[in-house]
């Protein structure tokens, strides 16, 4: 007890410096992932001052002339404040889109994989489902756009089928129509994602003991009753960081497949806060204030996380930290 | 092994040593024993000294090779200094251009100012990526920064001491050449001078006083609509939608109607108490055969023509848009008859292509000479009013009326409807011109577009220029294109911060070698083994070009399908938008039959143009039609102005307008597409953007840049 005491009075520093000895090889594996962070995710923050200044390349960060929250008051309630509540909007409803729609295709598949007895055909079916993932945000889109494209000379086939069916009028192009914008960006992305995504929970569930299938058919179970007894509760700590970490990238909606998708006759629908920011920041040269929907995105994003983890700590005990 | 590997790298490193000495070979290196007495000759006199009078009597001291290394981006590799073409190019003295190498004309510049040329540019990128990103370096990477739509930046960056103050140096006896063209074109001078007075860029000039495009047509369709006799016109019905615009208060009576002149000593009497357009409208069944007839009817009736077909072709022309409109009409109505009965579908109006679709709006100048673009660019869009002060012409009431009207011939499908997707790349002209014979033809009737390329035998041969439609501009009846040529927003600088007092004196020396002859010559034409030497071009306008040789010709046939202005600008490195004044003369000279039939047309009409000293319409108020420069210099806190408190400037304002033609008249708007219902809507929309504010920074930088100078 008195040698514990002893030991607990060593300085942090030095246990801190005995582990890294100890564990140097496991340290050493850790260093390019903290480079990584270091360089691309904790170095650009200082970059966030530009969202108070009036940002001119030549003067650099440091030297442009700070502006306190202009350029937020004028994101929030000047003269951008329409276009930026409507991306604002925008990025919430598709993001909710995707979470109804997106989050559970790809456990489904997982769980139909599980199902799969032939080695052979799950495989072949896992890795179909998978390559898409692989293929460019430009050569899935611009597939999506030859379906979708309606013209005097020729026209997609997923727009001629619309137009048999008389939902879509000859001549005028699906990429055109606001209401068709976000079905569009939902399904192209599960076509693109589901089968990646799936990954995971299909790890899930192999990790799950299969004595507790075994035991729930002794006592007389089905299957529906093995996915709502066994399967789900295992999955449980996997579905529920995921759900948290997908709470917190709601406002991070991928920009490249929007920008390839959108155009000003959509905006209504299509754009979204990371293209608000590429229109405004880039494109127009305002860089402060596209820097500030950056942060403005950022900060939502992160009282969304945790909000999210608290919540799911209160009633699962399953967090993120 | 050992052995082994040091043969490999024996191997590599005498690969790579004949690699880099590839790459180092410039044109001129290859053809230095061919080019060096030229040179000689080429070089302008060598200044005993370095005072300021020295340099302006002798020229600039060339006698040491001084390094120049130019970022110029235009967004297109193939547009660049440098030769990225895939197979290489054999000159006719026997040098070979390949992938890498300097262009032809940027190595005979070098050699001829006894430069060292590098190309910095990172070859596809945009020129306002270029410079934002170059402006986080102070410039300091190379010593010429120039490209496309950058004028304004340059200008901002010169105020700020990024740029070299070509104002100073012209004072100190440098550019002579240039200094000299400014003063006889003083409009140029005008629109390039910056706030501070001070000129910092040197531009692209376009072909200031020429035309820039203008009406072309399938020829034999209007003959064999209105000349036929006993003609199998088309039967089926036709929904009309536009009432016409000589039509109530307007009608061309009284005041209000008179004598038109198309060409000095024709007069064309238009005696038009009656509207074609509520002719049309009035019948009873509308289609193909019964609104051809009402046409040829009424043109018999109003006009001393000998065939109906002369309102709209020739030198006689005197249509109104009304009549242009009747006319499209007719078109859009028999199909079958004008294409054999190919095809079910015609367009009577198209663009060539979506991205320009602003030409559309041109239009507006024949509704009373309602002002749009003014010249070439479609980012003119400012005119003068009666007391001086600019306006925003997109805010305006007369083109909401112009959007209405095209809104109304949309609906009646008159205009082609994949003209307005900006998402489609298709080249319209080629497919609505150049499938007729294709197993899937497509047929479009008429463009606003440039005379060359649009009358081109290999596109169609029945393609034919057309005067403009007579309208009342200015408060005149006169025939008028408000698309002249303009000053470019192109150009180049010279750094301050990456560059020596001595390559700063170079650089200025390469920007005033264009604005003297053989600089000229060269950048117009290429080099001097390419053209004629002995003979000269004459152009339909009576002046002398310079004539291409054979291998010019042929070439350009093999490479480039006889373009002749690609194959001048990518294989030759001439027509790039650098500091220079552009002539017509290489446009004459790939230019067809029908073409020149064209430009006479124009020429011998009073066809007048839009012109910075706004001369050539009649009318009291020549301030309406003076070109506009294509750009102002704004302070920095007139920038910061404009991107806070203004939303202007973003293409979802033009896709605003374009929503009005393509739904307003119909109803038939999907959701998310605003249709501005009235003008009070639609300027309202501009309001909310900071119109006023907009306007009234761009009138105090146009107050100052008017000032200054």
């Amino acid at each position: 007890m008195k040698n514990s005491k002893i030991e607990m009075r060593k300085p942090h520093g030095k246990l801190i410096l005995k582990a890294i000895i100890k564990d140097w090889r496991l340290y050493v594996l850790l260093l390019p992932l903290v480079l990584w962070f270091a360089v691309w995710a904790y170095k650009p923050m200082g970059g966030l001052l530009i969202a108070f200044k009036r940002f001119d390349p030549q003067y650099g960060v440091w030297g442009s002339e700070f502006k306190g929250i202009d350029n937020f008051i004028n994101l929030v309630s000047g003269v951008n404040k329409t276009e930026f509540w409507q991306a604002f909007r925008n990025t919430f409803i598709i993001s909710a889109y995707n979470l109804i729609f997106g989050f559970p295709v790809p456990i489904i598949l997982a769980l139909l994989f599980a199902e799969i007895s032939n080695n052979f055909v799950r495989k072949f079916t896992q890795t179909a489902t998978y390559l898409p993932h692989f293929l460019s945000e430009v050569t899935i889109t611009g597939i999506t756009l030859m379906l979708v494209y309606s013209g005097v000379r020729s026209s997609g086939i997923i727009a001629s089928i619309f137009q048999q069916l008389g939902l879509l009028e000859p001549g005028v192009s699906m990429t055109q129509k606001a209401n068709y914008f976000r079905p569009l960006y939902i399904l192209v992305g599960i076509w693109k994602e589901s089968g990646y995504n799936s990954i995971v929970y299909y790890a899930a569930i192999m990790g799950i003991s299969p004595s507790l299938y075994e035991a729930l058919k002794v006592d007389g179970g089905n299957k529906f009753q093995e996915i709502r007894f066994v399967t789900f509760p295992g999955m449980a700590p996997t579905l529920i960081i995921m759900i948290i970490m997908r709470i917190g990238n709601m406002l991070t909606i991928g920009y490249e497949r929007v920008l390839l998708l959108y155009n000003a006759n959509i905006y209504v629908t299509a754009d979204v806060l990371s293209t608000f920011e590429q229109r405004i920041g880039i494109l127009s040269g305002n860089y402060g204030t596209g820097a500030a929907v950056s942060l403005f995105n950022s900060l939502i994003a992160f009282a969304l996380v945790i909000g999210a983890n608290t919540i799911s700590r209160n009633i699962s005990e399953t967090s993120l930290w | 092994m050992r052995k082994k590997l040091t043969k490999v790298m024996l191997l590599a490193a005498m690969a790579m040593s004949a690699a880099l000495t590839g790459c180092g070979s410039s044109v001129v290196e290859q053809a230095e024993q061919q080019t060096a007495q030229q040179t000689a000759e080429n070089q302008p006199e060598e200044s005993a000294g370095s005072t300021e009078a020295a340099v302006a009597e002798t020229g600039p001291d060339l006698t040491e090779e001084v390094e120049l290394k130019f970022n110029f981006a235009v967004g297109n590799k193939s547009r660049t200094m440098t030769y990225n073409q895939e197979s290489p190019l054999t000159l006719p003295d026997g040098t070979v251009v390949t992938a890498g190498m300097l262009k032809p004309m940027w190595s005979y510049v070098e050699n001829a100012l006894n430069c060292d040329f590098t190309d910095v540019t990172v070859q596809d990128i945009k020129s306002a990526d270029m410079i934002q990103t170059e402006s986080t370096s102070n410039f300091s990477g190379a010593n010429i920064y120039g490209g496309e739509s950058i004028a304004e930046r340059l200008m901002y960056y010169g105020t700020e001491g990024k740029f070299v103050n070509l104002s100073e140096r012209m004072e100190a006896g440098y550019l002579p050449n240039f200094k000299a063209y400014l003063e006889e074109n003083p409009d140029v001078k005008t629109a390039i001078t910056a706030y501070d007075g001070n000129i910092y860029h040197v531009p692209y000039i376009a072909e200031i006083g020429q035309i820039g495009r203008s009406f072309v047509i399938r020829e034999s369709w209007v003959t064999s609509l209105l000349d036929a006799e006993n003609a199998g016109y088309d039967t089926s019905d036709f929904t009309v939608y536009y009432q016409g615009f000589y039509v109530g208060d307007n009608k061309r009576t009284g005041e209000n109607g008179g004598t038109v002149t198309p060409k000095e000593g024709v007069e064309i009497v238009k005696k038009t108490d009656a509207s074609i357009i509520e002719l049309q409208n009035a019948l009873e069944v509308k289609n193909g055969e019964t609104l051809t007839n009402a046409l040829i009817q009424y043109i018999d009736e109003n006009y001393d023509y000998d065939k109906p077909s002369e309102l709209y072709l020739g030198e006689k022309a005197a249509y109104d848009i009304d009549e242009l409109i009747a006319l499209m009409r007719c078109i859009k109505a028999n199909p079958h008859y004008l294409t054999d009965g190919k095809a079910d579908v015609v367009w009577p109006m198209f663009t060539r292509q979506s991205s320009y679709r602003e030409e559309l709006l041109r239009l507006g100048t024949y509704f009373d000479g309602v002002k749009v673009h003014g010249s070439d660019s479609y980012q003119a869009r400012w005119y003068i009013d009666a007391d001086g002060v600019v306006q925003y012409t997109y805010a305006q009431e007369s083109v909401y009326d112009v959007l209405c009207y095209l809104s109304d011939m949309e609906a009646e499908g008159l205009i082609y409807s994949d003209c307005y997707d900006l998402s489609n790349k298709t080249n319209h002209r080629s497919a609505l011109w150049g499938t007729d014979e294709g197993e899937a033809p497509s047929y479009g009737f008429i463009t606003y577009d440039f005379i060359a390329s649009s009358t081109a035998d290999s596109l169609n041969p029945d393609t034919a220029v057309i005067l403009p439609p007579v309208a009342k501009v200015n408060g005149v009846w006169q025939y008028y294109m408000d698309n002249g040529r303009a000053i470019k927003p192109d150009g180049w600088a010279i750094s301050v911060a990456g560059s020596t007092e001595e390559q700063i004196q170079r650089a200025c020396a390469v920007f005033d070698y264009f604005f003297t002859e053989e600089g000229f010559t060269l950048q117009n034409y290429g080099l001097p083994m390419n053209l004629d030497q002995e003979n000269k071009y004459i152009g339909p306008d009576g002046n002398e070009y310079p004539l291409f040789t054979d291998w010019v010709n042929e070439t350009c046939n093999n490479v480039a399908n006889g373009d002749l202005s690609t194959f001048l600008r990518d294989w030759m490195g001439c027509l790039m938008p650098i500091g220079y004044q552009k002539e017509i003369g290489f446009e004459y000279q790939y230019t067809s039959e029908r073409g020149f039939a064209g430009w006479e047309l124009l020429k011998n009409s009073t066809t007048t143009i839009a012109t910075y000293a706004g001369e050539g319409p009649e009318g009291d108020n020549p301030n309406y039609y003076k070109m506009i420069p294509p750009v102002f210099s704004l302070t920095s806190r007139q920038k910061e102005t404009i991107s806070d408190s203004t939303s202007i400037e973003t293409d979802d304002v033009v896709e605003y307008m374009f929503n009005i033609i393509r739904y307003k008249t119909k109803g038939n708007a999907p959701q998310g597409a605003e249709v501005a219902q009235s003008y009070e809507e639609y300027l309202q929309m501009f309001e909310n953007r900071g119109l006023e504010l907009y306007e009234t920074t761009y009138q105090t930088a146009y107050e100052v840049m008017t000032s200054v100078n």
